[in-house]
This record gives structure tokens, sequence and C-alpha cells, in this order.
């Protein structure tokens, strides 16, 4: 009797296996409960409804929750430094994304205290203003910059993060000074919409509502290509400016963590990015055109050239 | 008197540590892009506010201290029933141990030994329901965390996370 | 319009699911706004996975009732056990744990019950009829008028716990010298955190005041001996009467208006909503002095201004996409899920959705009061089990509470600290609603000051000389003046006020 309800169970595993790709998960019970996600965005941003997105398949194949955890604030140090004082048990994961690399090159941060997983995500920034704006187009931004040097002010999210260092290195190829101002996602967009900044910058998914409806018109894109839902966006690297740097999303897990679990989670990732319906949020934020999934070790080589090359811009704008 | 001469004393020391951390906010880094935004400006506003309020209030303590108290400040010092600075003691002392022990022997066993310590400092009759309430209540409230809600509680450190872990 | 609400009542008579899924939901957000520790935000983002088997309909009729659930759970243990379940039940424990306390608990949760029905129903009608304009109006608010607005609540302060002058500013001051403890927002320095790792994410508001309420209370209930616990074997599940509800129509309405229009401000929430609501209501009333001491008004204000806050907080959701709170940042994440792209047009393309939440809020409101009502009798009766017993009981159910929230012992730690500051407050009469008012609009204040100085080129006459910011700042120093009048008035026939002890 025992034999044979092994048997299903095994059955069921396979059946599952095939119907998930992989097989993850069959050798040891992991995961068994609860994973946390913590991130340092609020509920609701960008890299929140990105792991929501990704953790529903896996959620699927686990019977497990996958939840991101919003520690806020801080400049993303409070969410690390949560994430280093969990157990290493493969139970809490930690988003990574440019903001840890500049704290790392700041120095608010160790990230060699975190294990690189995987990367799923690569974003491209746009440069916002309202309808109402005056500004209609890059000239437009140039020619007030070249009246008023430092007159513009653009919302950002997070204070000495990725947003200010992107700004920072457009004021460093445009000769602009645009000034960044710290504000929460939310009341960045009302902010803008309400006319209080003159610009914002913001990536394509969390704004597609308001652009469809034509309350933000995005003016510039930070990419290589253009977006084929906004083909009339130039790009920055078409008008002369090399900003292409783009938010990315990877998750860290803590180095001493048992290796096979390490492996079913990478696998158990590699699974849900080519799920459709993850696929199809992510069309739906476009964020298909630079998305490449990588694992542990390309994902570590590549964490090192973005750390060498965030190093680089911060020490050029002066931190 | 003795409530009186603690009021001069503390609100000195609120003066002194409000100007002491108006000197800690001063000494903060300096960033250029915000300069005169600086995170030393609310600080220091609330910092110098505090220190000025502080300091009246000092003064007016001082000048009362050789007033006879008025019907309500006897009111205030003679609210303390017998026993008072004793049972306060005692459940500071309580709560801080449950904080500890809930860290190391877990939720389970810290909350039963602390309702039950807890229980008898104030005198109660029906010792039934001293001894009954802690294990209803701690099984309970384990059980709608656990099973309810599905979060987690402390399940303490070595042998008592075993112990815990095999009962959840 | 009419269309649309028609045929989203059809939708509801249609599938009776929806009716116990409101109910559910409910019930549900009502425990989680109870149980101290747990908010709104927990029971929702716990119930998300849940909304995957449903239609988007279902799925946002389920995250909006535990949303108006939970913004009313908090006041049952903030009034029965002086514990705010929630941190926007933290101004309806000044005035309902004290009623409660006097026998009258039915009283109380009734008064918090029925204004919590009141704002939330006006709440919702707002955001039913009104959207579109009051998002605008929201637009209109930057920089400046935020921190116009905190300053108003701040100048509360002063006048707020009905004791001296100083002592008011001082506790006040002290809240908002907690409330920098952290990372600076803008510039990412860390302020007084005197190297502590875990201070850095600055003081968990409802670790706090948790302390400062519930712990200081159990503190010095178990010091004062048996003696006090007698009494409360009077308890009277009474609930108030109609008359004595229409008496409080005033600060109802003031405060409906002004908790849906802080609620449809992005970054500011129910908690503002309440205590904005508390300090006007202070202001306005005739008989401030029985403010603390279980004043009617003083339930009736935090409770209906917190739960318009939930109306208004899904204002700029539906409006224009965008989060008026945490709660509905999460909500936009259960839509997305759905496949709904939020933003201005969500009102043209999913009418359905939309109407069917604006329905299904009312409903939600309409059965709390039924059901609540009945059950407002069974919870005050727990007041007639013995505090020798309850004390303890709450000591563990705070400090697992805390913990759960975010698995994190210092969170725990900070509750503890919090609780050795709330006996301090009282031990020398300084008043605690100051100190927490403090603490809650500090931050709004100095972030806002700081980007509104960025925005005007750090010129403090253009920051402030704005309509709604001028206006805004006019009526705040017009109260204080109106306040510091009151007071030396009242203070003239008794002799100095300064020797007034504390009751909060």
């Amino acid at each position: 009797m025992k034999h044979l309800k092994r048997f299903h169970l095994n059955a069921a595993a396979i059946v599952a296996a095939l119907a998930f790709g992989s097989a993850p998960a069959i050798a040891d019970d992991y995961p068994s409960r609860t994973v946390e996600i913590i991130h340092q965005y609020g509920p609701g941003g960008g890299t929140d409804r990105f792991i929501r997105a990704i953790s529903e398949p896996m959620q699927e194949a686990t019977d497990q929750s996958f939840v991101p955890i919003s520690i806020t604030g801080g400049g993303g140090v409070p969410a690390f430094v949560t994430f280093l004082q969990r157990p290493a048990n493969g139970y809490t994961l930690v988003s990574i994304s440019p903001d840890d690399v500049i704290n790392h090159a700041l120095g608010r941060i160790d990230l060699s205290m975190v294990k690189p997983l995987v990367r799923i995500q690569y974003d491209q920034g746009l440069l916002l203003v309202s309808k109402d704006s005056p500004l209609k187009s890059v000239d437009d931004i140039l020619a007030a910059e070249a009246k008023s040097p430092g007159g513009l002010k653009v919302g950002v999210t997070g204070s000495a993060g990725f947003d200010d260092a992107l700004i920072g290195l457009f004021n460093a190829q445009a000769g602009t000074e645009l000034a960044t101002v710290p504000f929460g996602a939310a009341e960045m967009v009302s902010n803008t919409l309400g006319g209080h900044l003159d610009m914002m910058y913001e990536e394509y998914g969390p704004t597609r509502g308001l652009i469809e409806s034509g309350d933000l018109i995005p003016l510039l894109l930070f990419s290589d290509d253009r977006l084929t839902e906004l083909p009339d966006v130039p790009t920055a690297k078409e008008l002369g400016y090399d900003v292409t740097i783009g938010r990315w999303r990877g998750f860290g897990i803590k180095p001493d963590t048992n290796a096979a679990d390490v492996e079913t989670l990478v696998a158990l990732f590699r699974d849900a990015a080519a799920d459709p319906g993850y696929k199809k949020i992510e069309a739906e934020n476009a964020l298909q055109y630079r998305s490449e999934f990588i694992g542990p070790e390309a994902f570590k080589t590549f964490l090192d050239g973005e750390i060498a090359t965030y190093t680089q811009i911060m020490k050029q704008l002066g931190y | 008197m003795l409530f009186k001469l603690s009021e001069v004393i503390i609100f000195a020391a609120m003066t002194v540590v409000s100007i002491a951390l108006w000197f800690t906010a001063d000494a903060l880094p300096v960033s250029k892009r915000y300069a005169q935004v600086d995170s030393d400006l609310w600080p220091k506003l609330v910092f110098g506010a505090l220190a000025v309020c502080c300091a009246i209030h000092f003064a007016q303590k001082v000048a009362g201290l050789r007033s006879t108290p008025t019907a309500t400040e006897a009111m205030l010092k003679g609210a303390a029933p017998s026993g008072y600075h004793r049972r306060l003691v005692i459940t500071g002392a309580l709560v801080l141990g449950y904080f500890f022990a809930l860290q190391y022997i877990g939720f389970l066993f810290a909350t039963l030994i602390f309702l039950w310590a807890a229980a008898w400092i104030l005198p109660y009759r029906n010792i039934v329901a001293k001894l009954a309430f802690a294990p209803v209540f701690t099984l309970l409230l384990g059980a709608f965390f656990n099973y309810g809600l599905s979060l987690s509680l402390p399940r303490g450190t070595g042998v008592f996370y075993d112990l815990s872990q095999a009962l959840f | 319009m009419l269309e649309s609400i028609l045929s989203a009542v059809g939708y509801m008579v249609g599938n009776p699911m929806s009716f116990l899924l409101i109910i559910f939901s409910v019930a549900w957000g009502i425990m989680f706004g109870a149980v101290p520790g747990l908010t709104g935000i927990v029971g929702v983002a716990l119930l998300i996975p849940f909304t995957f088997a449903f239609d988007p309909i279902q799925g946002m009729l389920l995250l909006g009732g535990v949303y108006v659930g939970s913004t009313f759970g908090g006041s049952i243990s903030a009034i029965l056990f002086n514990t705010p379940g929630s941190p926007e039940a933290a101004c309806t424990s000044l005035d309902g744990y004290p009623m409660a306390k006097r026998g009258e608990a039915g009283k109380a949760l009734g008064y918090a019950l029925a204004s919590s029905a009141v704002g939330g129903i006006f709440g919702a009608l707002v955001l039913m009829f009104a959207a579109p304009p009051l998002a605008q109006l929201a637009l209109e608010f930057g920089p400046p008028e935020y921190f116009a607005l905190a300053v108003l609540g701040i100048t509360a302060i002063a006048s707020i716990g009905g004791g001296s002058l100083v002592k008011g500013l001082i506790a006040g001051l002290l809240g908002l010298a907690v409330a920098m403890i952290g990372l600076d927002p803008l510039t990412g320095v860390a302020r007084f955190t005197f190297g502590n790792m875990m201070l850095l994410t600055g003081v968990s508001f409802i670790a706090a005041i948790i302390g400062i309420f519930a712990l200081a209370e159990v503190l010095q209930r178990f010091a004062e001996g048996p003696q006090d616990s007698e009494c409360l074997t009077q308890v009277s599940t009474k609930l108030p009467s109609l008359a004595e509800l229409l008496a409080t129509k005033a600060t109802l309405l003031r405060s409906s208006v002004i908790g849906t229009v802080i609620g449809a401000l992005p970054g500011v929430g129910a908690t503002t909503a309440a205590f904005i609501s508390y300090s006007e209501a202070f202001r306005w009333s005739k008989t401030p002095e029985l403010f603390g001491k279980g004043a009617p008004e003083g339930i009736a204000a935090p409770e209906s201004g917190n739960n318009a806050a939930v109306g208004g907080s899904m204002i700029p959701l539906l409006a224009l996409g965008i989060p008026g709170s945490a709660t509905t940042a999460v909500m936009i994440g259960g839509l997305t899920i759905h496949g709904i792209v939020p933003g201005p047009m969500l009102m043209q393309n999913n009418a359905d959705l939309v109407y069917s939440v604006f329905i299904g809020m009312l409903l939600a409101n309409v059965l709390m009061l039924v059901f609540g009502l009945r059950a407002a009798r069974l919870f005050a009766l727990v007041l007639k089990a013995p505090y020798q017993l309850v004390g303890p009981a709450i000591v563990v159910l705070c400090m697992t509470g805390v913990f759960a929230l975010n698995n994190n012992v210092s969170d725990v730690a900070v509750m503890l600290v919090f609780g050795a500051v709330g006996f301090f407050l009282k031990s020398y009469g300084l008043p605690v609603a100051s100190f927490i008012i403090g603490l809650v609009l500090g931050p709004i204040a100095e972030v806002s000051l700081r980007q509104g100085l960025i925005l005007a080129d750090f010129d403090m006459v253009t920051m402030i000389s704005r309509p709604i910011a001028g206006t805004l700042l006019v009526l705040a120093v017009l109260s204080l003046a109106y306040g510091l009048w009151g007071q030396l008035r009242r203070a003239k026939p008794g002799g100095p006020s300064d020797a007034e002890p504390e009751t909060t």
C-alpha cells in the first residue's frame, strides 16, 4: 500500500515535470513553505509587480507561495540589511538591481555578501512630461536648459540611486544641469501630472496607462533601439548621447545556501521566465526587448561589469 | 517632593540632550547637490525648538520647587499606591524576560510560562482560571497564526527549535 | 453612468457569490485590523493569490472588502484594550479607551462602527460620483501643499493634550525628533541611528504606537494594583442611541470630507486622515476639555476620517492608475495580474469592474454596520474578563503580532522601548496625542518642505504663496492663535493650567 502511494506520488511528480519542462523540486521537499523575496521598492511598484508576476508560475509548480516583502526607505540599505539578517535556508531571496550596485559602489552595502542567482528582466526608461507641458521635444529641454541652467526639475524615485545616476550621465553628455528631486513613485506621477515637476523618469510598464490615455508624453527613450510600442520616441543614442543604461531585475541568495536548493530555484526561475502567462505580462510592459534569462555564473560576470560601470559613473558625478 | 525633583532633573537632561543632538545634526555629512536643504535643516529646527521648550519648562519647574504643592499635584503624587514600584519592576522584568525567552525557547513555551507567571502579579481568586487560561490561550493563538494566517512565530533555537518544529 | 451603475447592480444580483465574498472579505479585514501589528496591507497581500481563482470583478470586491474591514477593525482592539490594531486606529484609542474604561464599551464601539460606516459610505459615494474632479484636485497638491497640510495638523500639538502649551510642544517635538531616526529620504544620509543598522529604516510606526498605548497601559494598570480592575465589572453593552449619534453629525461630515480629500492624495492615507480629522474635531469642538477623556467626537472624528480615506484613496487609483495609499498599491498589483492596465482609461474600458467596485464598497460598509452592531455587543463583553489574565494576554498578542508583521525581532524591541516611552510620557504629564501627531506628520512635513524648496529654487516666499498652500497655512496660523487665546481664557479662572493632570 505504502509503495503504491509512493508510486503515485512519483508519477505525479513526473507528470508535473513534463508539464513544466525540466524537473524542479523532485529530489527533496524544498520549497516546503513560503519563500520571501525582499525588495526595497514600494508595494505595487515595478519590482513588486515583477515578483508577483514571476512567482505565479512558480507557485503553480511548487504549491508554495513566493511573496515580495517590501522594505522601503533608506535608499535600499534597510532591505539589504534585513536580508543579511535572515538565515541561509533558501527561504529568503533578495531582489538585486542597479540601485544595489550603486549602493555597493558608494560603500553603503557589500554585494559580495550575496550570491547572484538569476537575472530576468532588463528594462528601458523614459523621460516623460505632462500633456500640458511647454516642453514638446528634447530640443525644448536643451533650449530651456541653455536659457537657465538647472531650471528644469526631474522627478525621480530613490535618493542617490539608479535614476539619479542616469540623469547625471545624461547631464554629462548633453551639457544640461537637470536637477533631480526624489519622490515616492505615486507622488512623482501626481506631481508631474499636476505640473509641479517639469519631467519625470520612469519605465514604460508603470506609466503605460497614462501614456495610452495621452496624459503623459514620453520625450526620450534610454535604450539601444526604439520601442515598437512607441515608434515616435527617439532614443538618446540616436540623438548622440550614449546613455543606454537600464534597470534590470534579478535575485540573490545567501552564499552558504544548500547547493541543491539553489539549483532547484534556478530551474524554477528559468521555467517561470519562459511561462506563457509571464511572457504576456512581460510583453504588456514592453520588457521583452532587452530581457534575457541568465543563470548564476553569467549573472555574476554581468554584475561585476555593472559594478565597474557604476563605480565610474558615480565617481564622475562627484559622489 | 521626590517627584518634583525628578521632574527638574528630567527636563534639565532633556535640554542638554536636545542641544547635544543639535550639534550631532550639525556634524552630519554634507551633500553637495542639496546643500540648501541638507539633512541637517529639519533636525536643527526641531532640536532647537525642543531645547528652548525644555529649558522654559525646566525654569518653570525650578520656580515651582519652593511653592507648596497644589491640589492636583498632591493627587499626582498620592496616586502611587503601596507596592506600585515593586509591581512596576516585576511586570517590566517579566515582559523583558518574555521578549528574550521568545527568541531562545520559542513562542509556545515562552508564552505559557509568561502567562502563568504574570497571572500571579495581581491577586485573583480563581486559581483554576489562572492555570487553565495560559495553555488554552497559547494554543489558540499559536494555531491562529500558524494555520489561520500561515504566519510563522518565533521557534527558538537549538533543541527548542526542533521541538517547536515537531509541534507545528 | 447610470447605465453602468445599473449594469453593475445587475452583475451583483446575478452573482450571489459576490455577497458571500464581500461578507468573507470584510470579516477577514476586520480580523487583520483588530490583531495588533497585522494591518490591512498584509490582509490584502495575503489574499492576492486567491484572486487568481476569481474573475477580476470578484477579485477587486474581495480586496476592497478587506480594505474596508481592516480600517474599522483596528478600532476594536483600540477601544477595548488601548491597543491600536492598525496605525489608522491610533487616534481612536485616545477617546475610545477612556470611554470603555468608564464601562461604556458598547457605546464606544457603536460610535466607532457607525462613524466608520458613515465615513466609508461618504467616501464610496464621492468615489462614485466625483472621482475625476477630485483626482484633478489631488493633482493640485504639490510639495508646498503637503507641507501646509502637515503644518496645519502639527499646530494642534500645542493645544491638544488639554494641559499646558509647553508640555504639548515638548511632546510633539519629541514625536518629530523620533520620526527623524533613519536614513534621510532625500540624501540617503543616516541620521541619529548611532551605528545601529536596524534603525536605518527608522522607527516602525505600528510597533511604536502599540508600545506607547498598549504596553504602557498594561504596565501602569499592573503597577497600580488590583483596585482599578474592580470597576470594570460594570460593563454596559448598550449602543449609542440615534440621537447621540446625530449629535456628532457636524464632526462626522467634516471628518468625512477631510478623510476623502486626504485619502485622494498619493502618499498620505488613512492614518494621516485620522489624525487631521481628530485635531480639527478638537479645534472646532465646543467642549475641547472632554477630549482624551472619552468624548464621542473623539471617536467619531478619526473613525469617519480614516474610513472615508478608503474611498478617497481609490480615487487616484481608478481615475489615474496611481495608488493613493500603500494598500491600494498592493491592489494595483492584483489588477495587473489580471491583465488590466490601471490608468485613466480604466473607467471607460472596464466600466463594469469600476462600478462593481463602487457598489461593492457601499455594500461592504452597510454589511459591516449590520453585522458589526451585533458583534460589538459581544466584543464589549470581553471587558468582563479579569484584567489579571487579559493584561498578559495583551502583551503576548502585541509581541506576536508585531513579530509576525516582518518576522523581525528588532520591531519587537522598538515596541518595548516605546512602552517605556509611553510610560514616561504619562508619568510626566506629556500628552501622548501630541507625541504621535508629531510622529505621523513629521516625515511628511520635512520631506515636502525640502522638495518644495528645491522646486521653488530655495525661495520660501514663492513656495508658500500658492493658493491652496497659502490658505492652509493661514488657517494653521489662525487656529494656533485661536487655540492660544482659548487656553489663556480657560487658564484665568482655574489658575495655572500647567498643574492639570494628564489623562491621555
